[in-house]
């Protein structure tokens, strides 16, 4: 069983930004095993919860064991070169950053040279750089970096979570810091949340509120406060909750792509789970894609049912799209004339459900359900990188916790499915909703292509 | 109205009209459309074709692609209106894409297509495409229309959704560029990797376009465009179209030296006066601002001389599309008599045949200045043109040789730099985004495609292989991060509290820097405003507005340093050396001055801005003055305190070239900064530092480099002839409102002999020692 910890990168600038519920949201939401301040701490309450003992891991002391992780943090090459690293896997630092200069087309790992002399001979480690984005990883000739910064994303940092595996593999959740306690609500931002924070609601209490009492509130209107309720209710429960009556397909052919990238050169899985039966086509050579692609129009022409994707016209359905007209696939028809339908776009866009989860990203909204996947310790993220990697002549992929990876995407998005389904309780008919409704303003991660 | 009976009418006339040139009527040049055109097109078309319309329509039938270069109203439109229906007629299939300058250009041009094609029986769908079309007609036209009429910045943004053009990219026919001269300096960059990312998108979907450019008369037609589009163009010139009389008049503003009369004051009268007198009049004024104070100013002008109401509006960019719609409508119907616009006018949107144009100061290029003259007296009309002359270099140097506004000589050219490798790298990351790189694509990005890929690859941008596919790697669309109007990203809303009607366009950086800094007064339509907030960290940097009523005006003024030299080429001019290469730049827009509205005179002492430096790294031409001449020229010019003269002649030779750069090549001259250095560290000596004014340079400077000569001679004439006082110079020559140091030192006499013993070098002993690469001292 692969060992891995949670760790949750907080600066104290941004430690300093988050208010008290905020900072125990982002703490429940992501339960790690440590927090990662890449500062000097004077005061360890401001980044964790009161009732909170989880350890602070500043640049001071030896390597830290994490459940068999080892995870050391340094702030200067001195402390680099004395540190014991012999079990450690991680070394956290602000030392090497990475430069970019436009004008001389030349990006460099600033800080590399003095890095490696003070690292000595000590190899396989994965250098986590304070000073670098989150979804940066990169090999610079022995040394392997991962950015574990706040990424910036739509104006708004958010605090990574770092799934940290013994075998070096970092899977990276971004959490907005704009999606933490009252903000997690829809349509409910800095403004708003202010208000209601005054007016001494949290999310529980709002819970519990009905809708009509918001509307007096400055900035509410009875739209929005019924959309904020809803989501309270949503969130704090768990729970799907139904607000149109628009039917799901009957017969649901659960789909998930793998490509290399978020702008894919190719699509080298297609995994769909059809009557509870799960099919898997795997292309482990890019030339082998378009033949994949053939045998799963093959088998789709021959299946009936509607494909149901997450966030589909956001990705997966645009992305086969175009590979299939780019393939010139006999069996082009057969993708275009097959109906298609993206749960999210339909809960989300169409107004037919309000959704638990800190993000409408389908492991958020999974997990809120209580759905709980295989850690198979990969994300999207890593494994178009692993892919890519292979293409370039890296190593091969373990194909086998690829194909289970996709599966589990899969089979947790039936499993969102049947909850959606299984809510009759409709909240609102049609007619009392207005406009507004769609206020929310929370993407899918990919959506925003 | 003709220039005589201005003279007579003018009520305070006093020997303003310095000179009167007629251009003659010209008779046209035609062909049938039948020996051109395929019978179906031609019986259709009710008139014949001018003869560069014919001769273009030939080579795009040749396979050729063409540049149609002719004068304002040649009807170069024509050229792919029919071009797109000759191949709709060969397959009806077939698509074509237009690619405007401006939004309200798009809509003008769809219009006269969809006339053309009406009158022509043709059944063509021509639409615009841009961010004012609905998503849902978005959907409609992809799917549906023949001919998309859109700018660049869509360009930029709809490439990465290919695949949904793919109906349109697949069957295009016909890509045109209308306008292709307005596409210079830091637009002109963009513009050109915008079109070079959608000719390697058409690739993709096997379409191969005829290209059509059109122009207004500039020096280089054939290397521009193939600047812009990348391929070589049959350049069409010879003008086959008729033109009515017209008489352009140089008018001096009365007064002398420091009294003359103001350039903007007197377009005023004269605005009243010719709309007042029934003669439809556009005025081109510099600036948004001062767009909106001569339109006060008319009105002012035609009540003090009883002239009547004068119907009078303002128009430039930073005006709402309705209200910009509303003015060319106004000026279409004539319910307006007299506009007052910058040269957002100047661009081929159709306004009806109006009598009279007034351009306050040459416009900066002969190019423009045709291009303004031209609006007025579409067809073969009589027009009369006024240029008033300001009180500076420039319009001091046309004032004195006007052949060469009005001669044959050449054009400027239009200046278009793809070395700038921050603009270059911006857009490779849009098209990894678009298609995946591969080696082929050095078709498109040169030499700089590995060393690119490789840069970004490290940064964490893009991914893969140019041998198996580089694509982008990051959640941000890099399309967004492209800038069309600067070479960095960050651009700035502004707002005005939701009780006042205005809405303004967003500007960039070095822009809100300059002209909306904390305590900045702008006018827009007439309203005063106060800059009350200037808030850059934010994820959307913006500024607040507040309408005020004050008497005063703003001027900011900057301090620059500049170092880190890195010389690329250098020239010996005797003892002197001219280099080019590039070098940091850091300007300082540190305090202002309020000035008098009525008569320019500051008001109190300068007021911090509070902002910080901006810097940048961009590319820059010096003279390194030696030493020896540091104490020459100051002893001789300044016994008492020979620095201080000496310094004197360095600032003014520095202003005289940035005034006069634009004689040479198109550029805006506020893209150009300046410096004199009476020691500058890095030379070891003094010396005269002028820069690109964007990260990364625009090649101005380096233009500026190869033709230093001809600056250089023309700057020392123009000073040596204008008959200021004093050495101190006058706006008629040195003295420039926008100079850091408020034109302090100036030494007119001393620029003179520098100029001289530097244009000497060359002369005397032939010193010119031609390129020097990789000059160390730099």
């Amino acid at each position: 069983m692969p060992r891995s910890a949670t760790v949750l990168v907080l600066p104290s600038g941004l430690a300093g930004r988050l208010a008290p519920p905020e900072l125990a949201d982002l703490h429940a939401h992501a339960a790690p095993d440590a927090v990662l301040v890449p500062q000097q701490v004077y005061a360890p309450g401001r980044f964790r919860p009161p009732e909170s003992d989880v350890p602070i891991l500043t640049p001071e002391g030896d390597v830290t064991d994490l459940g068999g992780i080892g995870l050391a943090v340094c702030d200067s090459l001195e402390h680099v070169h004395t540190l014991d690293r012999d079990d450690a896997t991680y070394l956290a630092s602000n030392l090497l950053t990475v430069e970019t200069d436009p004008m001389a087309l030349d990006t460099r790992l600033a800080g590399a040279a003095a890095y490696r002399e003070a690292l000595g001979e000590r190899e396989g480690l994965v250098h986590l750089a304070t000073g670098v984005p989150a979804d940066y990883r990169r090999a610079w000739s022995g040394l392997d970096v991962q950015g574990v910064a706040p990424v910036e994303t739509q104006g708004a940092p958010a605090v990574p979570v770092l799934s940290l595996h013994d075998d070096g593999t970092v899977a990276v959740e971004a959490v907005r810091t704009d999606r933490l306690g009252l903000r997690a609500l829809s349509g409910v931002g800095e403004r708003r949340a202010t208000t209601l924070a005054r007016a001494g609601y949290d999310r529980a209490t709002l819970a519990e509120t009905p809708a009509h009492e918001l509307a007096t509130l400055e900035g509410f209107g009875r739209s929005s406060a019924r959309t904020a309720v809803r989501s309270a209710r949503a969130l704090e429960a768990g729970t799907v909750l139904r607000t149109g009556d628009a039917p799901l397909p009957a017969d649901p052919v659960f789909l998930d792509i793998e490509t290399d990238g978020l702008r894919p050169s190719v699509v080298w899985q297609v995994g769909v789970l059809h009557r509870g039966e799960y099919r898997s086509f795997l292309a482990r050579n890019p030339d082998d894609a378009p033949a994949m692609l053939g045998a799963f129009l093959d088998w789709l022409s021959g299946s009936e049912g509607t494909l149901v994707a997450w966030n589909g016209w956001g990705f997966d359905f645009p992305v086969l799209d175009e590979h299939v007209s780019q393939h010139r696939s006999a069996r082009g028809d057969v993708w275009r004339r097959q109906s298609k339908c993206d749960l999210l776009q339909w809960a989300r866009d169409e107004g037919n459900a309000v959704l638990p989860g800190r993000t409408n990203e389908l492991e958020a909204v999974a997990g809120a359900l209580g759905y709980e996947g295989h850690d198979t310790g990969l994300t999207g993220a890593e494994t178009a990188r692993r892919y890519r990697a292979w293409m370039d002549g890296g190593p091969e992929p373990d194909w086998e916790r690829h194909r289970a990876y996709c599966e589990d995407d899969v089979r947790m998005l039936a499993d969102v499915f049947e909850a959606v389904a299984a809510t009759d309780r409709v909240e609102t008919s049609i007619a009392e909703r207005t406009s507004d409704d769609s206020g929310d303003t929370r993407q899918g991660s990919l959506s925003e292509f | 109205m003709n220039a005589d009976r201005l003279r007579a009418t003018f009520p305070d006339y006093a020997g303003q009209l310095h000179d009167v040139f007629v251009e003659a009527a010209r008779e046209a040049v035609t062909v049938p459309a039948g020996d051109v055109l395929p019978p179906g097109l031609a019986e259709h078309l009710p008139h014949d074709l001018y003869s560069h319309q014919a001769t273009a329509l030939d080579a795009l039938a040749r396979g050729e692609d063409v540049c149609v270069t002719t004068s304002t109203a040649s009807g170069k439109t024509l050229v792919y209106a029919l071009e797109v229906a000759r191949q709709h007629l060969r397959n009806p299939e077939s698509t074509a894409l237009l690619l405007c300058p401006t939004k309200a250009l798009s809509r003008d041009q769809q219009r006269a297509l969809t006339e053309l094609y009406d009158t022509l029986g043709l059944d063509l769908s021509v639409r615009v495409y841009d961010g004012d079309t609905t998503s849902e007609a978005k959907r409609d036209i992809r799917r549906t229309a023949d001919v998309v009429v859109t700018n660049f910045s869509g360009g930029n943004a709809y490439l990465p959704q290919h695949s949904q053009w793919a109906r349109l990219f697949g069957n295009c026919a016909t890509l045109a560029v209308d306008e292709a001269h307005a596409y210079s300096g830091v637009h002109g960059m963009h513009v050109a990797w915008v079109l070079r990312r959608l000719r390697r998108v058409l690739a993709h979907y096997d379409a191969d376009p005829r290209l059509v450019l059109t122009s207004a008369t500039i020096g280089n037609p054939a290397e521009h465009a193939r600047n812009l589009v990348d391929t070589d163009v049959t350049v069409v010139d010879d003008d086959g179209a008729p033109r009515g009389r017209r008489e352009i008049a140089f008018w001096r503003p009365p007064g002398e030296g420091e009294a003359r009369r103001s350039a903007s004051a007197e377009a005023a009268d004269l605005l009243a006066h010719l709309g007042t007198g029934g003669a439809q009049t556009l005025a081109f004024v510099g600036s948004r601002r001062m767009t909106e104070l001569n339109r006060e100013r008319a009105k002012e002008a035609a009540t003090r001389h009883n002239m009547g109401r004068l119907r009078v509006e303002s128009y430039n960019a930073g005006h709402t599309k309705r209200d910009r719609r509303a003015t060319e409508q106004g000026l279409e119907d004539g319910s307006l008599d007299a506009v007052v616009s910058t040269s957002a006018l100047e661009l081929g949107i159709d306004v009806g045949g109006i009598e009279a144009t007034l351009l306050t100061g040459y416009p900066g290029s002969r190019q423009s200045f045709w291009q303004q003259l031209g609006r007025s007296g579409r067809g073969t009309g009589d027009a009369l043109s006024v240029l008033v002359g300001r009180r500076d270099a420039i319009d001091s140097y046309v004032f004195a040789n006007p052949g060469y506004v009005l001669g044959d000589e050449v054009i400027e050219d239009a200046v278009v730099d793809r070395s700038n490798n921050a603009v270059f790298a911006r857009h490779l990351l849009c098209a990894a985004h678009e298609l995946p790189l591969t080696h082929d694509d050095e078709r498109w990005f040169g030499e700089r495609l590995a060393p690119a890929v490789e840069m970004w690859r490290k940064a964490g941008y893009l991914t893969g292989t140019l041998d198996a596919g580089v694509v982008y790697d990051r959640r941000d669309r890099p399309q967004s991060q492209v800038s069309m109007y600067a070479s960095g990203g960050d651009e700035f809303v502004i707002r005005t509290p939701d009780d006042v009607e205005a809405e303004l366009e967003p500007v960039g950086r070095a822009r809100a820097y300059r002209e909306f800094h904390p305590g900045a007064v702008t006018l827009h339509r007439g309203q005063q405003f106060e800059v009350v907030g200037f808030e850059e960290e934010d994820h959307q940097p913006r500024i607040d507005l507040e309408p005020v009523d004050v008497d005063y005006y703003t001027q900011t003024n900057h301090a620059t340093r500049i170092g880190t030299l890195d010389s690329e080429r250098s020239r010996a001019f005797g003892d002197y050396t001219l280099h080019w290469g590039t070098a940091d730049v850091t300007v300082h827009y540190d305090t202002y001055t309020r000035k008098s509205v009525s008569t320019g005179e500051s008001l109190g002492a300068p007021q911090p801005t509070g902002l910080s430096p901006l810097s940048m790294r961009t590319q820059a031409l010096w003279l390194a003055v030696p030493e020896s001449e540091r104490a020459r020229l100051g002893q001789r010019h300044g016994v008492d305190s020979p620095d201080v003269a000496f310094q004197g002649a360095q600032h003014a030779a520095e202003h005289g070239m940035i005034t006069l750069a634009p004689l040479e090549c198109t550029l805006d001259k506020s893209n150009l900064g300046g410096l004199s250095a009476l020691s500058h560290p890095e030379l070891d000596s003094p010396g005269i530092f002028v820069y690109d004014g964007v990260e990364g340079g625009l090649g101005f400077s380096r233009k500026l480099y190869d033709c230093f000569e001809r600056v250089a001679a023309n700057t020392r004439t123009v000073v040596d002839a204008c008959g200021c006082d004093g050495t101190e110079g006058c706006p008629g020559c040195v003295m420039d409102s926008q100079c850091g140091s408020g034109n302090s030192p100036l030494h007119t006499d001393g620029a003179v002999d520098l100029l001289g013993t530097v244009l000497g070098g060359v002369e005397d002993d032939g010193a010119v020692t031609g390129d020097v690469t990789d000059a160390a001292d730099g």
